[in-house]
Parts: structure tokens; sequence; C-alpha cells
């Protein structure tokens, strides 16, 4: 019989239940209505809901003892309530074996008696009460936090639903698939992804699909170089596609049939298609090769690139002649091995063969390792630098002094070392049936030419400075300058006035001569007219060491054989003179690439207002200019100070100039973004912050990322001198005055 | 004899009530005479002490008594109890506490505004002590024990801050075991330093951008956890007007010119080509006429860079008007590179003797960078022993660069003769630490009327009273915090400065005089920078001083008998009065 009273029990718990839920609820409703009203921070409100709505729940159970209530309480109830059951309703508990004969009638009197009852007995609860709680509360969350807001989804809803729960009707991402498909040749499978944040191979093309929880009028995105992809509505989805060509960010709008919606700020990175890389093995820069030598030099590379090397070659360039009549035959030169390209690393080698590639006796090669990748439509290239293979030339000495140079510079007139050594043997030979004086006066003769070929290779290291014609020099010998003879001062392609306004200006050179001028009655070595005591200055030309050298040997040679001919001892400086013949072929031979000289060439001095002391031309003259240095980010400094106030500002309103200036800094931002992606996440709380401020709270965290963000931005610069302020006191003004009337 | 000794703290005159009381007295007295009932004698005896209790509950006596004051020990926040309870066994002391401070038995509070009426009184403070802003009380003078000592930072120093520029932060740290405190700035940690134990530390930071920030400074320690945030207000680059008056351009003023052009301030530059020919630039600046150096000239300009060369050239006006202008104020840079002797008009201007310098190069460490390196070294070598104000010095000791006073002018001079080369080298720091604190020191001050300064020392505490000091150049100042009017005060001593009191809640806050003169201020949110505050406070209560001679009088006071005592006399009187007939 016990079993009678458990569906009283049962309905007494469910009804209680359900008024302590709908009172709890409507706690909880005001609470949120309450904090949503005030703008407490969500996890304060919760916390509020917790405590006070659960605290209520929690007690209410315990007051009524919901889950201790029992068969005996009910029936003790009855009792109470209805006379019906004759105070007996606790018979039913009891087993039927326990009882006497006129307990069990009694007891089967109050079991009817229940059963004709029961729709009629009213067990005690507070459900209407309950339920005005809960209308209460609801009515109170509805008007106190006032009209759905117009949200605008950002980019997280699509995974966390941000979207208000009171605005069903807004449309938001609700689902995104995009397919990354990369160009065919890398290889790389098509890659679809739910996440809008990119990182594709470049020119990739990328496929967006956008679904939205509600229909959308229009969407595109918009990306960071102001570029704009319209999307299709596609199978209840928007579509579109585009090449990942540039780096940078984008963002995806949407409207409906009022509002237009903006998700955050996504990055594309693009990963670049790298240009091959190619390591030489034990390839010398420089290979020379003895005449009659049969070199064969082993190119040997290791090739590689990221997605795979297209194809690889060398190619080798012939130089062959000298002077102006130098030629040059280009030649591609395949591999050997591999035979074909196609992976991401090749080792490709081939064998170089001098005579087979034609080079004779003083010719050169110029070789390069040129490859390309696979990269469509153009491919990416790359090459070493240039490799050199000389094939050395003793046997020809050339007449020309410098025939080698790319430009000749020599004035017909200059006699070539050659032409020296002719004159030498053969004064030489005449020595006997010439006199002294003339002997002697044609050596000095040769070793003026000497000089002058000195001169002139003297330039190629740097000397400028050079003493000219020594102040012992002769008037004779100085108007028997046998440029004046022979030149043709106007057709020397000596535009740059290296050679003729070199001899001009011997004269100034000998004024320079200040510190070696021996003074009237003073003992001078006349060895020091010919000997070398500038500042070494040949470390300044384009020379490479190799052919410095040879030219620095070269000129010391030239100043012996300058000095024997000078001395009237021909047949001592004849030795020199040879020397400097093979070193000068050498020197030619090697300079066959030829850089002229660069830096300042002044214009040519007028020799008729030289020294006049005219200054009638000389007047004052002015520039004006401003400088084109500007503060780096000037919107991000303005907004930097903007921040630091509103930080600790309470107004939740902020005025259009406000807006404006953060506005001004995004964009300065955005530039920034576009290089360093790291940033998008802050554009993206700077759009927020315009858009959405949120509660105080909401709004200071964003400040305070952004300071940061613009702190960092900021460049550090080096300091710049500044002038104070002071405010002059009269005691200042008393003590400068003491000062004064001291002594 | 007695009414000379009562008063009556009435104010009705007393012989009107007291005459009134007599004809009362007389009128009832004379009825009860006449009525036939006993106790005729107690009845008027009743009837007297009715009437009298009567007139003095209107009279208000009071009677003078003897008050001898007991000195006052006053404990403050952070008191110990164990000091206080041995000053009590050894001394007759009245008890008093600050609101801050905690309970004490038989301690009575006594506000920041009872203390001044009770200063002669205070004979001992015990704990942190009284607030600085108490130091203007004259009359105060007490024994000063301090409470615990503070866990923090006790010292907290932060140099002006410019933009670009280092700014050195000092403090001093007392915690026990190791601390690591970071510096934090609007972007981020700027700096960290490790300190054990109770020890002074240097922090240095780089603000990239004037305005007012706040900085924190974060202490790491295991036991005791401290993070305070302090304010700083970064000071723009102020463009300064330079004129460059050389006899033909080197690389050092090219570069120099560079320099300053690239940092925005006005240039005029003129080189003499030749005789009285000048070619003339101007970068950043307007066009005037730089052919002659006149007065209206020089006085447009900041800072005029010169070589001994130039000073030779100028015409005997020119040379006078630049005399009068460095003394006005104008600073002058001389460029000095030999040789000896100097010319004349030099070494009129830079008062101190030079030598030919041996080396060929000297070694020297920059400003704020801490670098060290070997630079070229000048022609010249000062003399030691001279009157200079030294900017920079090399590793010897010799000036390199420093600059002289010339009334409110300076006269600095560079010794070092290819600065460029550092710029050149890419070294750009290096080569402005050494050209900055020149221009800084030489240049002319810019007037202002008036210089506002907070004369109490910071941390700031919401409605705390803070001294503020106005120097005016010109006229009365009038001051004002966050626009509300401030009251003014002139020094009784010095003419034209001013002092005042500002109180402000927390946050920034910005006093101004009529001129735009401004001064920005941070309140800090209480108990920030608790031991930085303690640590000075304790120092200002240090400074009080013991008193000398005791204050303490007898004192005749007069104190009021209760008017709950006749009135009750004349419930008795009159209950008699009305029980006689009835007995």
């Amino acid at each position: 019989m016990n079993a009678a009273l458990t569906p009283f029990k049962r309905r007494y718990r469910w009804t209680r239940g359900l008024e302590i839920l709908f009172s709890g609820t409507g706690i909880a409703l005001m609470i949120m209505a309450v904090s949503g009203y005030f703008h407490v921070a969500e996890v304060y409100a919760i916390a509020g809901v917790i405590a006070l709505a659960g605290g209520f729940m929690v007690w209410r159970i315990r007051q009524l003892s919901l889950f201790r209530i029992s068969a005996a309480h009910v029936a003790s109830w009855l009792n109470r309530q209805y006379p019906d059951f004759q105070q007996s309703a606790d018979l039913l508990l009891a087993p039927a074996s326990s009882l006497n004969d006129l307990q069990k009638i009694q007891q089967g009197y109050v079991g009817e008696q229940l059963l004709k009852d029961q729709k009629r007995i009213s067990l005690p609860h507070r459900l209407p009460a309950s339920i005005l709680t809960l209308l209460t509360g609801a009515l109170a969350w509805i008007f106190l936090t006032g009209p759905p807001e117009e949200v605008k989804p950002s980019a997280t809803s699509i995974n966390t639903s941000v979207v208000s729960r009171r605005a069903p009707l807004i449309p938001s991402l609700s689902k995104s698939e995009v397919t990354i498909l990369p160009p065919s040749y890398t290889g790389i499978p098509t890659k679809v992804t739910s996440q809008l944040k990119l990182r594709v191979p470049e020119r990739s093309r990328i496929d967006w699909k956008i679904q939205f929880s509600n229909p959308v009028k229009q969407a595109w995105i918009l990306f960071s170089d102001s570029d704009s992809l319209n999307l299709s509505p596609l199978n209840g989805r928007y579509a579109g596609s585009s090449i990942a060509l540039d780096q940078g960010f984008y963002t995806i709008y949407w409207t409906d049939s009022s509002h237009r919606y903006q998700s955050d700020f996504f990055p594309l990175e693009i990963i670049p298609d790298e240009a091959p890389s190619i390591v030489t093995e034990g390839l010398p820069p420089y290979t020379a090769v003895a005449p009659g030598e049969r070199a064969v030099l082993e190119v040997k590379a290791r090739i590689s690139d990221d997605y795979g090397v297209n194809d690889a070659f060398i190619v080798a360039t012939v130089a062959k002649g000298s002077g102006e009549s130098v030629k040059f035959r280009e030649e591609i030169l395949r591999f050997t091995s591999p035979v074909k390209f196609g992976g991401p690393l090749h080792a490709v080698a081939r064998d170089l063969d001098v005579v087979k590639l034609g080079l004779e006796p003083g010719d050169e090669l110029y070789f390069y390792i040129e490859a390309s990748d696979k990269r469509m439509p153009v491919p990416n290239q790359s090459r070493t630098e240039t490799f050199f293979v000389v094939v050395s030339d003793t046997a020809h000495i050339a007449a020309v002094a410098d025939e080698g140079l790319g430009v000749d510079l020599m004035p017909e007139y200059f006699r070539s070392q050659r032409q020296i050594i002719i004159d030498s043997e053969k004064l030489l030979k005449e020595k006997r049936n010439i006199s002294k004086e003339e002997f002697n006066a044609r050596s000095n003769e040769l070793g003026y030419d000497q000089k002058v070929l000195r001169l002139r290779y003297g330039q190629f290291l740097g000397e400028e400075f050079e003493s000219g014609l020594v102040a012992s020099t002769t008037e004779a010998e100085a108007d028997e300058d046998p440029s004046k003879q022979f030149g043709h001062q106007h057709d020397t392609k000596n535009e740059h006035n290296l050679i003729a306004e070199k001899g001009k200006h011997q004269k100034s050179e000998d004024q320079h001569d200040h510190e070696h001028k021996p003074k009237e009655g003073q003992e001078t070595n006349p060895l020091d007219q010919f000997i070398h005591q500038h500042d070494n200055t040949d470390q300044a030309t384009f020379f490479e060491q190799s052919v410095k050298a040879k030219l620095r040997a070269a000129l010391t040679l030239l100043w012996d054989a300058e000095l024997h001919l000078r001395l009237y001892a021909p047949q001592t400086s004849l030795p020199y003179q040879y020397k400097i013949l093979k070193l000068l072929k050498e020197i030619s031979n090697d300079s066959r690439i030829y850089v002229h000289r660069t830096g300042f060439d002044p214009p040519p001095l007028k020799e008729e207002k030289r020294l006049t002391g005219d200054l009638s031309e000389v007047q004052n003259s002015t520039r004006t200019e401003a400088s084109t240095t500007k503060s780096a980010f000037p919107a991000i400094r303005s907004a930097l100070e903007l921040i630091e106030q509103l930080i600790h500002s309470r107004d939740s309103l902020w005025s259009p100039a406000i807006m404006n200036q953060f506005r001004i800094a995004g964009q300065e931002l955005a530039q920034i973004a576009i290089e360093q992606p790291v940033y998008i996440s802050s554009l993206s709380t700077l759009r927020g912050l315009l858009d959405h401020p949120g509660n105080l709270e909401k709004r200071r965290s964003a400040l305070l990322e952004l300071r940061t963000v613009f702190w960092q931005i900021l460049p550090v610069t080096i300091p710049s001198p500044g002038k104070s302020f002071h405010t002059r006191h009269t005691l200042d003004n008393m003590f400068l005055k003491s000062l004064e009337a001291q002594p | 004899m007695i009414m000379e000794t009562i008063r009556w703290n009435t104010e009705f005159p007393a012989t009107v009530v007291i005459s009134l009381a007599v004809m009362l007295l007389l009128l009832f007295g004379w009825l009860e005479w006449q009525r036939p009932l006993r106790y005729r004698v107690l009845r008027l005896m009743a009837l007297i002490f009715a009437v009298a209790s009567l007139a003095l509950m209107i009279l208000h006596p009071a009677v003078p008594t003897v008050f001898s004051p007991k000195p006052i020990l006053l404990l403050t926040p952070g008191y110990e109890k164990s000091k206080a309870d041995s000053l009590i066994q050894q001394y007759d002391l009245q008890l008093y506490r600050l609101a801050e401070a905690d309970p004490f038995q038989g301690a009575a509070v006594l506000s920041w505004g009872e203390i001044s009426s009770q200063a002669e009184r205070i004979q001992f403070v015990v704990g942190d002590g009284l607030p600085p802003f108490m130091k203007s009380q004259r009359d105060l003078h007490f024994d000063f024990i301090s409470g615990k000592p503070e866990v923090g930072i006790t010292r907290w120093n932060v140099g002006k801050a410019m933009v670009n520029r280092s700014v050195t932060i000092t403090g001093e740290l007392s915690m026990d075991g190791q601390s690591m405190v970071v510096l934090k700035g609007p972007g981020g940690p700027e700096d960290s330093v490790a300190v054990q134990d109770a020890q002074p530390f240097t922090l240095h930071f780089k603000p990239k951008n004037a305005g007012k920030y706040l900085y924190i400074v974060d202490v790491r320690n295991k036991t005791n956890p401290e993070q305070e945030t302090f304010p700083v207000v970064v000071h723009p680059e102020r463009k300064i007007n330079i004129l460059v008056s050389l006899t033909f351009p080197t690389f050092e003023t090219r570069q120099l010119k560079s320099y300053l052009s690239d940092k925005g301030h006005a240039l005029s530059v003129r080189y003499e080509v030749s005789r009285k020919v000048f070619r003339t630039e101007f970068i950043n600046a307007d066009r005037s006429n730089l052919t002659v150096l006149t007065p209206q000239l020089l006085q447009a300009m900041d800072v005029l860079i010169a070589t001994p060369a130039t000073l030779e050239g100028l015409s005997m006006t020119e040379w006078n008007s630049l005399k009068e202008a460095t003394y006005n104020g104008l600073g002058l840079i001389l460029l000095l590179d030999g040789p000896l002797p100097l010319p004349a008009r030099t070494r009129a201007l830079i008062p101190a003797e030079f030598n030919p310098m041996e080396k060929d190069t000297v070694d020297l460490t920059f400003p704020w960078s801490g670098r060290s390196k070997t630079v070229k070294a000048p022609a010249l070598q000062m003399a030691k022993g001279q009157h200079m104000e030294v900017l920079q010095t090399d590793h010897e000791g010799s000036p390199l660069t420093g600059y002289a006073f010339s009334g409110s002018g300076k006269i600095g001079f560079q010794l070092l003769p290819a600065t460029y080369r550092l710029a050149l080298e890419g070294q750009l720091e290096d080569y402005s630490n050494l050209w900055v604190p020149l221009f800084d020191a030489v240049a002319r001050e810019a007037s202002k009327p008036f210089d506002i300064t907070l004369a109490s020392s910071p941390p700031y505490y919401p409605d705390e009273p803070i001294r503020v000091d106005v120097v005016s150049a010109d006229g009365v100042p009038e001051l004002s915090s966050d626009g509300i009017p401030v009251p003014l005060e002139e020094d009784l001593v010095i003419n034209d400065v001013w002092h005042g009191v500002v109180v402000a809640d927390e946050g920034w806050h910005t006093l101004m005089t009529q001129d735009s003169s401004v001064l920005p201020y941070f309140i800090s949110r209480r108990p920030a920078w608790h031991a930085t505050r303690a640590e000075y406070q304790k120092q200002i209560n240090k400074g009080f001083g013991p008193r000398k001679e005791s204050g303490l009088q007898s004192q005749k006071v007069y104190s009021e008998i209760s008017p709950l005592l006749f009135f009750l006399t004349f419930l008795l009187s009159a209950g008699f009065l009305w029980l006689a007939p009835k007995i």
C-alpha cells in the first residue's frame, strides 16, 4: 500500500522543483538585466547569477527538504489536511501482515478514499508566484537591456557564435571553406581549410566559399591593396576565387537589406618561390693555363630549388684577340650529367676542355652557370659569379705599350718601350762615332722619353701628383718637349685631361714640391730628383692585386731605367728596359677588361683667367631648402597621447575628432600590417574599438593593446638637441648685474 | 569675591535675572508666609531654593578650575605597540592616534585639523609620522620614534624625460632576498635589474614619443612582490635657430649641418667665399640678410657656430654686436682646431689656456650610451685648472667639449676635429651624444613669464594638499588646476615667488598659468608607493626636532555647572512645596 502514496510524493517534488526553477530563473534574468543595464562585466554578472539565483535555489530545496520527503511525510500531511482520512493515512505505509483486522479494514477504507480523492487532493506549492517571478525577470531583461544591438559580427563568430542571441536575423559568417590550389609545378596538393588566415604558395588559386547564418544581399572580399573580389551566390553559399600574388590581408564584407557588415582582418601570407641556388664545388675563380698545356677544367655544382630545377647550363664566353680587335664568342654548354632536370636537387658536372673550346695563347674564357626553376609564367633564374680561364701568352711581345686596354688612351706621340729599347741599342752602337756631349744629350732625351712613359703608367697607379720635369731640366729640354713637337692636342680622345693637362700641370707640380725644394747654398742630393718621395697612393686604383703588383714592379723598373739613362749609362739601363717590356706586355694582357678611373674630373681651367685676381663674377649666392625628413607615423604618435588620456577616462562616448584620429592612425597601421602581418590582429582590435566599443572594461583592454602596439611600431631615433625654457626672476637679473659690476 | 570668580554663560543680563528672581522670591515668600500651614521655615527655604535654581538655570554659572595638560603621545600608522607601551610607562602622557593608525587602548582619534591646535602639547610621535604637508606647522616639535623599516621601494627618482633621450631612474629597494626590478613602458618591458637585499639600483628607458604616460615598475620578489605605477611626462624636442658662419665649408660642418637639418632645426649658413662675398644657405629657415651680423640677426638666433677665423674676420661693429648678443643669451659654439696661439678674439671669449696636443688619438666614453671609442685627437689640449664647465672629457680627463658663461649666454667650444667620421661609420647615436649636450647647454633659453613647480615631493595622494610654487618674471600669476583657480600668496621674503596649495583626486591633472605655462601632475591611488612615502615622511618627521621647552603650563579654565543640578533642585523644592500642605 506504500505505493499508493508514492505518486503524491513524486508529484510534490515535480511541483516544487518547477516552482524553484521558475523562481531561480526569474531572479537570474533580473540580475542579468540589472547588470546589463549598468554595463557590468559579463563575468561579474554570471558570478552574481550563480551566487544569488543558485543560492536561492539551493536554499529553497533545503528549506522544503525536497530530497528528504518521504511517504510518511505525505501521510502525515494528508491526515492534517483531509479529515476524510480519519488520521489513518499512516496505515497505508504499514505492511498488511503487521496490522490487526480493524486496522486492515481501516487501511482498506483509507486506500479507497485515497483513490477517490486523488484528483481532489491539492499538494502545497507556489507555482503562480514563481511564474510571476519568471515573467518579471524576463520583462526586466527585455526592457532594461534595450533593443537588440546591431551587431557587426566578427570573424570569430564563425566558431563561437558571438552574434547576439537577441538578433537572430542579423546575418553572420557561419561557415567558411577555403580551397587553396597551388600552381601545378609546385606539386603541392590542393588544400581545403575552414581557416580564413591563409599562408599560401605564390600564385596559388584561392577559392572562398562563405556561408552566412541568414540571407545576405551581397558579399565581397576587400584586399589590403584596395582590390576587391565579388562573391557570387552558389548553392546557398557565396563563392569567389583569386590568385595570390601579393602579401597583405583581407576582410569580408556583406550586406543585408539595411546594413553592411564586416569581418575581422585575415592575413594573406605568400610563400615566395625562391630562385634556384647554385653552389660550385672546387672551382677557382681564376685559372691560368700555360700555352700548349691540355687543360681540362672540371665544373661541378649542386643546384637546388624549392619546387624543382627546370634547366641549368654553362654560359661560356671566349675572348680572342687584343686591343681594339678583341672578339667575343658566347656558347651555351650543357652539362653532361644529369641529362634531364626536374627534381629539387641536382649535382651537375661537365668538363671544359680549353683546346676544344678553341682557346689559343692569349685568349681568355669567361663562364658562369645559370639555372632556372619551374616557376610559371616567368621562371626564376640565378647564376654564379663569372669564372676566368686564361691561356698565358709569352711568345708575342707587343710593340704598343698598352694595347690590351679596352680604351686606348695612349697618344700617338708616345714612344713605346720597345722604341726606347731600339733607340738605346742604337745609341750604344753609335757611341764610338759620336761625341760625348751628343751621346749624353741623346741618352738624356731617351731618359725623358722614359719619364713620359713612366708618368703614363704612373697614372694608373694613382700617381697624379708625381713631379714632372725636374728642376734641373734645361730650358732647351723644356722647349724640346716632344709632346709639343709631335702632339696633336685636340685629337687625343683625352676628354678627361689625364695626359695633356698633366703636362701643363707640371709647373705647378714643381711649385708643389715645397718640402723638398733646396734652399740656396744648401747641398742637395741629385738623386732626390729621381726618388719617389710621395705617399704611396697606388692603393687607390681599381686594378686587381696581381695587375697592380706587376704595374708597381714595372714602375720601379721605369724609374731605374730612366735614372741610368739620365746618368748617361744606357748600357746599364737596357736590362731594366727589357724587363719593363716583358712586364708591360703581361699587364696589357691582364687588363683586357679595363675600367676607366672614376671620381671627380674638374673642368679644364681657363688659363687666361687664372691668377688674374678678377673677382667680378664672384657674387653672393643663396640657396634655400627645407628638410625632407618627416616624423615617422605622425597619426600613431598623436593617437598614443590620445590613448593615454582615454585609458583613464570614464566617458562612454567619443567625439568625432577622436574617432577620426583613430581612423587615420588605423591607416598607418594598415600600411605596416601589409609588411608585417603580425599587426593585423591589432588592426582588427582598432576597427572593433571604432565600430563596437563595448563597455568600459573592454574598451580599456583594447586601448592597452593598441598602446603597446603603437609604441612598438614607433622607430628608435637618435636624439636631437633642444632649447630649454627659463623664467628670468628679478634675482637673476640682479645677480648678472652684480657680476658685471665686479672688476 | 564669589561674584568675581563666577561667570555667567548667558545671553540674558544677569542683574535683570537676579532682580526678577528676588522680586519673585519676595512675592511668593509673602504669600507663603500668609498660608496657615506647618513647616513655614522649611517651606520658605524650599521656595528660596526653587527660585534660585530657576534663576541659575537661566544664568548658566561657570566656576574656575585649574587645568594641567599632559603631553601628547600621537600614534601614527605603522607604530609599534611595544614602543608606545614603553613611553606610556615612562611618562605621564595623554594618548591620541591618527584615524589611519591602528586602534590603541585609551587613544582618542586626533584629526589632521586638530593637530595644529594641539601642536604645543605633542611630545612624541610614534610610527611613520605626520604627513609631509604638516611641515609648514612651525610650532610642531616632537621626538619622532619611527616604526618598522619599510619593505619596498624606499627611494625613487625619475630624471627629466625628453623624447628620444635616455632617461635614468635611480631607486633604492628595501627587501630581503633576491629581487628583480622590471621597468615596463607603454610598449612593454624597457629595462630590468637584479637587486640583492637592500640596494640602490638604476634603470634606463628611452621614450619614443612626447606626452603623458604611465610606466610600471614591477618588483619580483618571492615574499614581497610589488607593482607600482609612476607618471612620466615626455617633453618634445624644441627646435633651435642656428646660424653657422664660416670662412669655408668642411666635412665637419657639412655633417653637422646635415644632422641638425634632418632633425628639423632652422639653419642659416654663410660661407665667406671671398672678402665680404658670402654664399648663404637657409634650411628650414626663412631667408634673411646674413652679410652683416647685426644685433637683430643675432637676437633672432639661439646658437652661432663659428671658428676663430670667422671671429677674426668680423668687423668691429659685428664683433661688438656678437659680444652684446652672447651677453644677452646667445649661445656661441667655437670649433677650435688650432693653431696656437689662438687669435685674440677667441681668447677674449674663452678664458682658458690651451696647449698643443701631443697625441694622434684620444679615447673617450660617450655619455648615455656608455660606449668607448678612440677618435682623432684634437689639435689643442686645455691646460689643467681652467674654470670652464666641461661636458665631455677623454679618458685622461682632458676636456673635449665645454662652455663658459658670458652674462646670460654661454660660449661653448668643441675641440674634436673629426666627429663626422662617427656619422660616416654609422654611429649616429654616438655622434649625436657628442653634440647634443653641447647644444643643450649653450643654446639660448627661451623665456617664459611663469615657472610652476611642485614644492611637495611625490607620491601625491587624493585629498592631500600639494604645495605649488610659482616664480614670476612678469606680474601676478593666475594659477588654475584643471581650470579651477588656485589662490596664491606671495612669499614673505622673496618678491615674485608665490605659493599655493592644490588638492585633487586620483589621475592626471594640469596646473596652468595665464600665459598657458602648464605643469601636468599625477595623483596616485593610496597605498601606492607606500614605502617611498613612508621613508620620505620619516625624513620629514625627523626634521621637526624635539621640543626644547615644555609648553605645558597650568591654566585656569571656567567650567559650567550642569543645569541638571539646578533642575533637580528645583524639582525637589517645588515638590516639597506641593507636598507640605498634604502632610
